[in-house]
């Protein structure tokens, strides 16, 4: 494919992981904050390309992971009502909920839709309008638009048969609270590059400077991750802290000034809960009040569906860079993509799938 | 989800009042809104970038 090829070029990433080599004089630890990276970085080998002194640890964006399983629960409550069509994007349907997940719930007639965009929950909602069609918007500032999209043309056509069930969450809080747990190990971010697409990079830069830690916003090709590392190394090295841009083919400084607005006219910020790594301040959207008719959480009471974790499963101190899916006992044995135990072993963004999928078991 | 795959544009539509297009992604078609696409400058800037790849692709 044009456009994709140039940055999965050998000869390219070759020459990038000579310079890294050529770069780095002492030991440093980087985070990749997306699961998409580490995805990349594990199906191409791209860490064990890297000299011994470089250790890459895999941040918490992988959004399926990051979703509370209380919100798994109240998605299933919701979806569990015969006059509901719940609609939502694939991966979400295999998250083991407290009872089963919803591909078994649609196994057993349950009317849930995999949809590839909200816009197409939409439409269902406006040519069925005997249904009450909820779309589970979750994910980061990378999936806001299109949800706020959805729900303001439901609002301003008076689709009311549509709704949210929202659990979105933001990137800056994340990497901020990560940087101010005792003992953190970071010493450098390759930053959200799609997120930064929607948001821009100036939100990183007083992270960048408060906690004195280079970020380099990276896209997802091993080409541009190379680079991403190579960028971080030179600023680690030279003990600069700076937001630095790899992925301009895509992001500008500023955001996406259209997605922006539209995200503000729809969403605000609130706590949020995170899975596995706790409730967090002004860390997540909701819909405003202007959108309480299409607020699943409202229109449906689910208030009192909570949830408590699984204790067998480590993928909390996964997604906080503190351990390495190998260092699981049930990683590979009691836990596999079709068996998983926890999210990151579900979703196609998580450490533990990527390590599972191109390391197998011994990974 | 986070994902980002490119497409060629091959019409623009207008759907529920809004910019739409065909969009194909590696031989599969389908209907995308594309209202939050960059305005007309900052694509030819794109396209510009996108073509100096294509000339050393070509070199």
């Amino acid at each position: 494919v044009r456009f994709l090829d140039e940055y999965r070029d050998a000869a390219h990433a070759r020459g990038l992981v000579r310079a890294i080599a050529r770069a780095t004089t002492r030991p440093w630890t980087i985070m990749e904050v997306c699961g998409g990276q580490t995805h990349t970085i594990v199906q191409y080998g791209l860490d064990r390309l890297l000299p011994p002194e470089l250790e890459l640890l895999h941040g918490p964006g992988c959004p399926v992971c990051v979703t509370p399983l209380e919100m798994v629960d109240r998605a299933h409550a919701i979806a569990a009502r015969p006059d509901v069509m719940f609609c939502s994007f694939g991966d979400m349907l295999r998250v083991p909920g407290t009872r089963g997940d919803l591909l078994r719930h649609k196994a057993q007639g349950g009317d849930i839709r995999v949809v590839y965009s909200p816009l197409d929950a939409v439409k269902l909602a406006a040519t069925i309008p005997g249904k009450r069609v909820v779309f589970f918007a979750i994910g980061f500032e990378t999936t806001a638009p299109a949800n706020a999209m959805a729900v303001w043309l439901a609002r301003r056509d008076r689709i009311a048969n549509f709704s949210l069930l929202v659990s979105h969450v933001l990137a800056p809080p994340a990497i901020t609270s990560i940087l101010q747990a005792p003992g953190h190990r970071v010493q450098a971010f390759l930053g959200p590059g799609h997120v930064c697409a929607v948001m821009g990079t100036q939100d990183y830069e007083p992270i960048a400077r408060r906690y004195r830690v280079p970020i380099v916003v990276t896209g997802f090709e091993p080409v541009d991750l190379l680079e991403g590392v190579l960028r971080a190394v030179r600023q680690l090295e030279a003990g600069t802290h700076t937001v630095e841009n790899q992925y301009a083919r895509v992001v500008q400084k500023a955001g996406n000034a259209a997605s922006r607005k539209l995200v503000d006219e729809v969403f605000e910020v609130c706590d949020r809960s995170w899975r596995g790594i706790g409730t967090l301040p002004a860390s997540g959207l909701r819909l405003r009040p202007a959108y309480r008719d299409h607020d699943a959480e409202h229109l449906f009471e689910i208030a009192a569906v909570t949830a408590v974790e699984p204790r067998a499963c480590i993928s909390g101190r996964i997604l906080r860079g503190e351990n390495k899916p190998t260092d699981c006992a049930a990683f590979g044995v009691a836990c596999t993509p079709e068996t998983p135990l926890g999210a990151t072993m579900v979703s196609s963004e998580g450490a533990c799938s990527a390590y599972y999928l191109y390391r197998g078991r011994d990974a | 989800m986070c994902l980002a795959v490119p497409g060629r544009i091959i019409e623009l539509t207008r759907e529920a009042d809004l910019r739409f297009g065909k969009v194909e992604f590696g031989g599969v078609r389908r209907s995308v809104c594309l209202e939050h696409v960059l305005d007309e400058a900052e694509a030819l800037r794109e396209l510009a970038f996108l073509a100096s790849l294509g000339e050393l692709e070509d070199a």
